[in-house]
């Protein structure tokens, strides 16, 4: 069996942590997708290749999934109990974004590492001070959260009816 | 959704148990986690509904002590099911979280050497444990014991509140979240072991004693004529002692097997007996610790305090392990967030790695003072007409210790079922 550890546990206080940042990062939000693209291909110059040459729209998926990430660590604890839609759900979105990075792009395991390490050098940059280690602890949780789940799509089965992208990001790009 | 699926499939070589429900954890669907063995026999299943767990099967048992089963060897493959919602849910075990911790804590406690601090010089002074004391079974693991639990024939649960350090308010914390519990309807008995500085002291009830825990430590039959009732049906007191001082209360020889009995009498009156230890880790605080089956720690929001937290868990570790209460959490008391030096001591208790911590933090608030002042729980202090908000933090400090217990019901239910009656 593999090795147990909780090194992504992710308190209350925490996630709280991760919508406040968030909450500054969207006024600087295209700016922060054009740091993150270009510190991912610094560190992995190959993962280029796997996107086209005008990375606009592809901008606008990532600003829309840490949207959707934000949002969904961010409900109401007394409503554990209210069903939510598959398309809604943080944790089928992101498995559902794994299968589809393994199966159609090959995307290794190791890759999550340099994707993860562009995102904190991102916030750093762009949260300057408010980038507290509070801050950085936070957000490496969540990204080790989401790389594992995302890792774990590999592992996913069924006719794959929860799509790659959440509800809502789907209607902000299609709107856009 | 109306029919169970599988939603994922995969080798526990490949990914860890704690990985695959942490990542579940993250999930808002009803989903089930089952554990097979190579040759496909299922090893167990654990319930998992936003964060929470909700039930957990395992071949030998049901509820907390199977979901900690779950992460011994044998299971191979994990699959991952989404069930349909059920009409209601079961009040969870508790969060997925806090029970992670705690199993994988369980599963790797043999191999994991805790450094123990040099005896105190008193320890020295006392006899050694009696053989009797030393190879007493551990004690029994905790009941889940419902909020309207009545029967005297179960036995509750017995969690001491200690702290390395004094004046960290381990009397405020332990009479204000006894009251939040009992106003939660579970049958809540407070044991005073600090002689020091007492419960009844304040509440200005002290010289209304006239015997207490003390006087009674080797006869525990005379606890019920010893107890005093409060204004709270489901609130009881067992006070640190009478007027004048008992022998026991200043005895320097190991009091655990008095303590033990006195509890375990205790804990069939109660569904929770709360034990409000004496300041540091040692002498009567060991014992009372040796005599129940969880504890709670309290730390200030402060530097000297938390510099010695340490102490905590290194107390609790020094207890034989066959004796020794599961700690269930860290208190953080007396939060100033606008002093800097507090802001530093939060900083450093939270980003230790130590035991888990609640997630309610108590602030330092001129509302304790003016409850000592009326001899009340902080409930009852008046700021500008209404309960003070801080005393609303006990009551969810006190939904964490069900959460971790298994204790008590949730309250609104009880409450919107008395109402309507």
């Amino acid at each position: 069996m593999a090795r147990d550890g909780v090194a992504m546990i992710i308190t209350l206080a925490q996630k709280q942590v991760i919508r406040r940042s968030w909450e500054l990062v969207v006024p600087i939000a295209d700016t922060a997708a054009d740091l993150f693209y270009k510190r991912l291909f610094e560190i992995e110059p190959e993962a280029r290749t796997l996107f086209s040459e005008d990375m606009a729209p592809q901008k606008k998926k990532l600003l829309a999934m840490l949207a959707f990430i934000v949002k969904s660590l961010d409900w109401p604890d007394e409503t554990w109990r209210q069903p939510v839609h598959a398309d809604d759900d943080l944790f089928l979105v992101v498995l559902a974004l794994g299968r589809r990075h393994a199966d159609l792009y090959h995307v290794r395991d190791a890759s999550y590492d340099s994707v993860g390490a562009a995102l904190l050098w991102t916030l750093d940059y762009g949260l300057g001070e408010a980038f507290t280690a509070e801050v950085r602890d936070a957000w490496t949780r969540v990204f080790g959260l989401l790389a594992t789940t995302m890792k774990m799509g590999k592992c996913a089965v069924g006719d794959g009816s929860v799509v790659a992208r959440p509800a809502t990001a789907r209607r902000e790009v299609s709107g856009s | 959704m109306s029919e169970t699926s599988v939603v994922m499939r995969g080798s526990l070589d490949e990914f860890s148990l704690a990985d695959v429900l942490q990542v579940i954890g993250m999930s808002r669907q009803y989903t089930a986690v089952q554990l097979q063995t190579d040759d496909g026999r299922e090893y167990g299943t654990v319930w998992i509904k936003a964060g929470r767990v909700i039930g957990a099967r395992s071949s030998s048992a049901q509820g907390r002590h199977a979901f900690v089963d779950l992460f011994g060897p044998g299971a191979a493959v994990f699959v991952v099911h989404r069930l349909p919602e059920p009409k209601a849910y079961p009040d969870p075990l508790g969060p997925l979280n806090t029970m992670l911790m705690e199993a994988i804590e369980a599963a790797t406690a043999p191999r994991k050497v805790v450094p123990l601090p040099p005896p105190p010089v008193k320890a020295l002074q006392r006899p050694r444990p009696s053989r009797a004391a030393s190879t007493a079974p551990p004690p029994p693991p905790p009941r889940v014991v419902g909020a309207t639990a009545t029967s005297t024939a179960q036995s509750g649960i017995a969690v001491a509140i200690a702290s390395p350090k004094g004046g960290v308010g381990k009397t405020t914390i332990t009479l204000n979240l006894a009251f939040s519990l009992a106003q939660r309807g579970v049958r809540t008995l407070v044991v005073d072991a600090d002689i020091n500085g007492d419960v009844m002291s304040l509440l200005a009830a002290r010289d209304r004693v006239e015997r207490g825990a003390y006087d009674i430590l080797g006869s525990p039959h005379e606890l019920p004529s010893v107890i005093r009732s409060t204004v709270i049906p489901e609130l009881s007191i067992l006070p640190a002692c009478g007027p004048n001082l008992p022998a026991l209360a200043t005895a320097r020889r190991s009091l655990a097997d008095e303590w033990g009995a006195l509890l375990a009498e205790a804990r069939r009156m109660a569904a929770l007996v709360l034990v409000d230890c004496p300041a540091g880790m040692f002498d009567v605080t060991a014992d009372v610790l040796a005599s129940c089956t969880h504890a709670v720690g309290v730390l200030q929001s402060e530097l000297v305090a938390s510099r010695s937290s340490a102490m905590l868990e290194r107390g609790i570790a020094a207890i034989p392990a066959e004796r020794r209460p599961r700690l269930l959490g860290v208190v953080v008391n007396m939060f100033q967030g606008r002093s800097e030096a507090s802001l530093e001591a939060f900083h450093a208790i939270t980003s230790a790695d130590a035991a888990p911590l609640f997630e309610t933090t108590i602030p330092r608030s001129e509302a304790f003072a003016e409850a000592c002042l009326g001899g009340v729980p902080v409930r009852f202090a008046r700021q500008r007409g209404q309960a003070p908000p801080v005393s609303w933090l006990f009551d969810m400090l006190a939904t964490e210790v069900c959460d971790r217990t298994g204790l008590g019901g949730p309250a609104t239910e009880r409450a919107i079922g008395s109402f309507v009656a």
